[in-house]
């Protein structure tokens, strides 16, 4: 885990968060930035996953072993999922469930990043 | 005979779809927690894990339910939740001893934001809200 990644990836995280949920209560669908926001957020999570099980195979391993992996494999797999979850709902709905999937993946990476502080 | 023409709308649409992603969150978060704390210490507390997967178990069922529009199955499974959440979240404020914290349902979900005492409720708002008019019901 690199902490600043983790710090990028809840900013971008919560930004896309906030903006989905404006463009929601504005009844409009997640426009190209947003879109091109998320697959940068899902580019540094690969990044972070990427990077963390470079570290856990180096032999660098968190207390609580499992709960950390079981977050990271959420972690890549949530963004794509609720994209993919989100784009049948044509009307505001469909942005808001992208809006609540990044809001989850902040927390998700901060709870990552003191699991592996912790260990 | 089959059912004749389906009147009711389908339950994981519009708001219904991010009830959906929320329930699925929430499923796959308790599921693994409830999947891990029987690998490493089932010993500790038998009976709290196994609640918890229990728990887990019909959140998945909750989900996959509200989703598909299998209405009785999402009815049965929310109010199996509903229930749990209440009687176990009413028990363990009378009897702290009873469950350890780590249960989904204990103190009404406090754990875990009061989603586990929010989500059944909206749920059973949703198949509501889409149920067939009265009218048409046989």
């Amino acid at each position: 885990m690199i902490d600043r990644l983790a710090v990028g990836v809840a900013v971008v995280a919560v930004l896309l968060g906030v903006a989905g949920m404006v463009l929601a209560a504005l009844d409009r669908r997640p426009g190209r930035p947003v879109l091109q926001g998320v697959l940068l957020l899902q580019l540094l999570l690969l990044a972070q996953a990427a990077v963390a099980v470079t570290r856990l195979v180096q032999g660098d391993r968190p207390v609580e072993l499992g709960v950390f992996v079981g977050y990271l494999l959420v972690s890549v797999l949530l963004v794509p999922g609720g994209a993919i979850w989100s784009l049948e709902e044509k009307s505001r709905y469909g942005t808001l469930i992208l809006a609540v999937v990044c809001l989850v993946v902040a927390v998700l990476q901060q709870r990552l990043l003191s699991l592996w502080v912790l260990g | 005979m089959s059912v004749g023409p389906s009147v009711s709308e389908p339950v994981g649409v519009g708001p219904g779809r991010l009830l959906v992603a929320v329930y699925g969150i929430f499923a796959v978060a308790a599921a693994s927690r409830a999947g891990l704390q029987l690998l490493t210490r089932f010993d500790e507390a038998p009976l709290a894990y196994l609640l918890s997967a229990l728990a887990a178990v019909v959140y998945v069922v909750a989900t996959v339910a509200l989703g598909r529009s299998k209405r009785r199955l999402a009815l049965a499974a929310c109010g199996f939740e509903l229930t749990g959440v209440l009687v176990v979240g009413t028990v363990s404020l009378l009897v702290p001893d009873a469950f350890p914290d780590e249960t989904v349902w204990s103190v009404y979900g406090a754990g875990y934001g009061f989603f586990p005492l929010l989500l059944p409720v909206l749920g059973l708002l949703r198949l509501r809200r889409t149920r067939a008019p009265r009218t048409v019901c046989r």
